[in-house]
């Protein structure tokens, strides 16, 4: 019997009409006159235009999950009324973002992590710049998360709510390469019958899957980043975990925070500022966190640092305001970012203002460093098909 | 060129000249699911807020992905999932998830007792005793249809793990297709048909918009009760794909105002579906805990094989037992046998004896003690088959095995054969007098062996049908049956 994973004898063409060909990226930039009058219309009902009548520069950008602070509505105040509207393209997955000329069509792109920045920036140079940085996390429903803590995978953090805990990773690892059920963990009383993995987007679309996919191989490599001598070995020891999601999700950033959370994925890998902005905002507007969703903090972490890459001088501007703006960064901290190179200010201190406990994010102490872009690809390579090809 | 270059505008010249009139009309073709034909007064509203006109052009979601990756001409594609498409292109388009429906079973208040709280086992179970009879869409062409093959399958599997090829190797999906009483070309279109048929089936297979939405109709006798198999769901997301990046400022508008709190709830109200915003407050019945989602498959191999074996459902199925009831098997081991055929007849999951399977019976000990057809047509038919074997006498007149294969093959028509002894061949035919006979054997053999026997010969013969010998010495005998049922 031939394994589906096998690399498949037919390698299927595009077809002479495909829609999916990358012409998406290829925009008409001819603007479109009725987005700006909107724009301005509503920048007018909005009394913003009651500021000195300025040049609104529409500056187009592309990105992943980072589109969400961009769509946050003080945000785009903020940015308006400093003569901003951007306009977004959402890439579906910072691989997505090109990495040639088509991305310098951009007036920016902003690429979840540095990894991926770090190649975007070699290939079609930009201007980047830093605003924010954040942890690579795994969310999961709170018994999901007792019950990882009474099999001592996951332990509990400090804290009256215990919002967070820290995963063992090599410990979580070695559950799924066991082949281990959710209601299996004794004294669980889980009644899912899958096999225990964290659900991450697909390593080949998604910044957050690849990086993933290394803080497993980490894990399963004595805690050792893997090298050029054994990236292949050790992506092969991993494929099985990948495997058993088979056809990888989109990412839960959003979805797990729905009401229908538990069937998007009950345990999967996100950022933590997507976190932290919903348990905000849940605190806001209801008085109190949600209870039942927690964050699992790898013990070897990871801290994304998303870049800004400017392609223009718009682009540039926008660079500059999240780096400096206090009004922006501010924002930044109330969507759960963490400030890194831009900044002192911390969302501990957003956290604390709110009542919220505060998470340790390198509780293990170990950082996960990162294996070198061209050992990532190999393992990519290794566990997943990319079907348009390893992106890295 | 930099786009911004060409961007700027100057708000007071704006202003000038400027209400906040409907933009510009534009009419769009999309390529859409059958079911969103529901969408009509939603899409009227869209092209009254935003001036955008969608053209859908409608077809089952499976069919509109293999149209898509062979190319189409439509501005926008409009599907329950784009994970059909995933499976078969390299990239995708632009794409945003709009409004959320699980696949269900709508069930008749009778039969919805039964089934509360369900897995895809019972479901199957049920449905292979002629006790569910139901309707569900084409999987060739529908969505809906293709999701309930690959959460029976998934379940049947029971990995815990994406369905492989290489676990759909033994057809599990008979049971659960017995149940299906008629199909349709989409979801849409499998509940209007259930409107026409609903005193002949017990259930429709469909999305749970689907089901809420014949709730509403005012067309049915009797309402249907939502059940959401809790071990396998399968969520469509409605993803809005952009197909023709010149498009985009539309398309912008279209989503825009899809995922607007007022349009998600508009749609809710009038087509059932679940927001995908969740701050919109659902109403009650959209409020129920769907279940566990079960990981779909990672590969269009999977997908193949599925309907390969949906293009086998119907076939009548014929299996011959044949039956050791030499002395040698008393205690533990008839008892073993009789509780197997009690288990398959009565419950089973996936596994168990279905309506319009034929079961033959060979006993046999020194000779072929006795033969007896049971083809089911009831579910009486199947408390006889539970009973058959529990007042049937061993024989200590030795253990012909190759003489009561050679029975076996000549009534196993296009069936196939499990034989099941713990001796070696003492009586009847030689195994070179078999393999003499039938050079080239007719009929898939499967051989389950208990204790001491030690059938090399029935190895190579159970191979060369493409069968094999399973051990039941260490598990139980009911596990080894499972194991082989509905290999072919």
């Amino acid at each position: 019997m031939k394994s589906s994973t096998e690399e498949p004898a037919l390698v299927i063409l595009d077809p002479p009409r495909s829609v999916f060909r990358r012409k998406r990226f290829l925009l008409p930039f001819g603007i479109s006159a009725g987005i700006a009058l909107v724009g301005a219309f509503v920048l007018f009902a909005n009394g913003v235009a009651a500021l000195p009548f300025q040049g609104i520069t529409i500056v187009r950008a592309m990105m992943a999950s980072k589109v969400e602070f961009f769509s946050d509505n003080e945000v785009r105040r903020i940015l308006m009324a400093n003569g901003i509207q951007v306009h977004l393209t959402d890439s579906g997955g910072s691989q997505e973002i090109p990495r040639t000329e088509e991305a310098a069509a951009y007036d920016f792109v902003m690429p979840s992590g540095q990894v991926t920045a770090r190649q975007i920036h070699d290939k079609v140079g930009g201007t980047p710049f830093y605003p924010f940085t954040t942890p690579l996390v795994i969310a999961a429903f709170r018994d999901y998360a007792e019950a990882l803590d009474g099999q001592d995978v996951a332990d509990p953090q400090p804290g009256k709510d215990k919002l967070y805990y820290t995963l063992k990773m090599p410990e979580f690892v070695g559950l799924t390469l066991d082949g281990a059920t959710w209601n299996e963990l004794p004294g669980g009383d889980l009644t899912n019958a899958n096999r225990i993995i964290a659900q991450s987007p697909d390593p080949c679309r998604a910044y957050s899957g690849a990086a993933y996919l290394a803080l497993v191989a980490f894990a399963a490599n004595n805690r050792n980043v893997p090298t050029a001598a054994d990236a292949k070995a050790v992506g092969a020891r991993i494929k099985p975990l990948f495997e058993v999601e088979g056809q990888f999700g989109a990412g839960i950033g959003r979805t797990f925070f729905g009401p229908d959370g538990r069937t998007f994925a009950p345990v999967g890998v996100i950022y933590e500022h997507q976190y932290l902005a919903y348990q905000i905002r849940t605190k806001e507007r209801t008085g109190a966190v949600d209870p039942d969703r927690v964050l699992l903090y790898p013990d070897a972490h990871h801290h994304a640092e998303p870049w800004l890459i400017a392609f223009s001088e718009a682009g540039e501007k926008v660079g500059r305001l999240l780096q400096e703006n206090t009004d922006l960064q501010r924002r930044a901290l109330e969507l759960g970012f963490r400030l890194g190179r831009a900044g002192s200010a911390s969302v501990g201190t957003v956290l604390t203002e709110r009542g919220i406990d505060v998470p340790d994010p390198g509780a293990g102490d170990t950082e996960a460093f990162l294996p070198k872009s061209e050992d990532l690809t190999t393992m990519i390579a290794e566990v997943s098909r990319c079907p348009g090809g390893v992106p890295l | 060129m930099k786009a911004a270059l060409a961007a700027s505008l100057v708000v007071s010249a704006v202003l000038s000249g400027c209400t906040p009139g409907t933009p510009e009309p534009v009419a769009l073709t999309v390529l859409a699911s059958s079911e969103l034909a529901d969408l009509a007064p939603v899409l009227d509203d869209l092209r009254r807020d935003t001036g955008v006109e969608l053209k859908l052009d409608r077809r089952g979601t499976v069919r509109a992905s293999d149209d898509l990756v062979a190319g189409v001409d439509h501005d926008l594609a409009w599907l329950s999932t784009n994970r059909y498409l995933r499976l078969k292109a390299a990239d995708l388009p632009l794409s945003t998830s709009t409004m959320l429906s699980p696949l269900v079973l709508g069930v008749q208040a009778g039969k919805a007792d039964a089934l509360r709280d369900a897995s895809w086992a019972d479901v199957a179970s049920r449905a292979a005793a002629g006790e569910l009879r139901f309707g569900m869409a084409d999987p060739r062409v529908s969505g809906s249809g293709m999701a309930a093959l690959i959460g029976v399958a998934t379940a049947a599997a029971g990995t815990g793990a994406a369905l492989r090829a290489e676990d759909v190797t033994c057809d599990k999906l008979q049971g659960f297709l017995t149940g299906r009483v008629f199909g349709a070309p989409g979801a849409a279109e499998v509940g209007d048909e259930y409107v026409k048929r609903q005193d002949e089936v017990d259930a429709v297979v469909a999305y749970e918009s689907t089901v809420l939405s014949l709730n509403a109709s005012g067309q049915l006798r009797e309402p249907l009760e939502v059940v959401y198999p809790r071990d396998g769901i399968v969520l469509s997301d409605y993803p809005l794909m952009l197909l023709k990046p010149d498009k985009r400022a539309a398309y912008d508008r279209v989503v825009a105002w899809l995922r607007s709190p007022s349009a998600q709830r508009v749609i809710m109200e009038r087509t059932f579906r679940r927001p995908f915003d969740p701050q919109v407050e659902r109403t009650e019945k959209l409020r129920e805990p769907i279940g566990t989602a079960l990981y779909f498959p990672g590969t269009q191999e999977v997908v193949d094989t599925l309907l390969a074996a949906y293009d086998r459902a119907g076939q009548a199925g014929r299996v011959v037992f044949v039956l050791d009831h030499s002395t040698s098997m008393a205690g533990a081991r008839i008892a073993g046998l009789r509780e197997a055929f009690a288990t398959l007849s009565r419950a089973g999951g996936f596994d168990r004896f279905r309506v319009g399977e034929t079961v033959v019976l060979v006993r046999f000990a020194g000779t072929v003690l006795e033969e007896r057809s049971v083809v089911i047509g009831s579910a009486a038919d199947l408390e006889g088959l539970a009973t058959a074997l529990t007042t049937a006498e061993l024989s200590d007149s030795g253990t012909a095995i190759w003489s009561a294969l050679d029975h076996a093959y000549r009534v196993v028509g296009d069936g196939t054969v499990v034989l099941m002894t713990d001796g070696e061949n003492n009586a009847g035919m030689s195994a070179d007098e078999f393999l003499t006979a039938w050079p080239d054997p007719p009929a898939r053999t499967y051989a389950i062996r208990f204790g001491e026997a030690d059938p090399v010969e029935l190895d190579r013969v159970a191979r060369a049908t493409g069968g094999r010998v399973v051990d039941a010495g260490s598990g139980s005998l009911l596990e080894a049956v499972k194991e082989i049922r509905g290999c072919r």
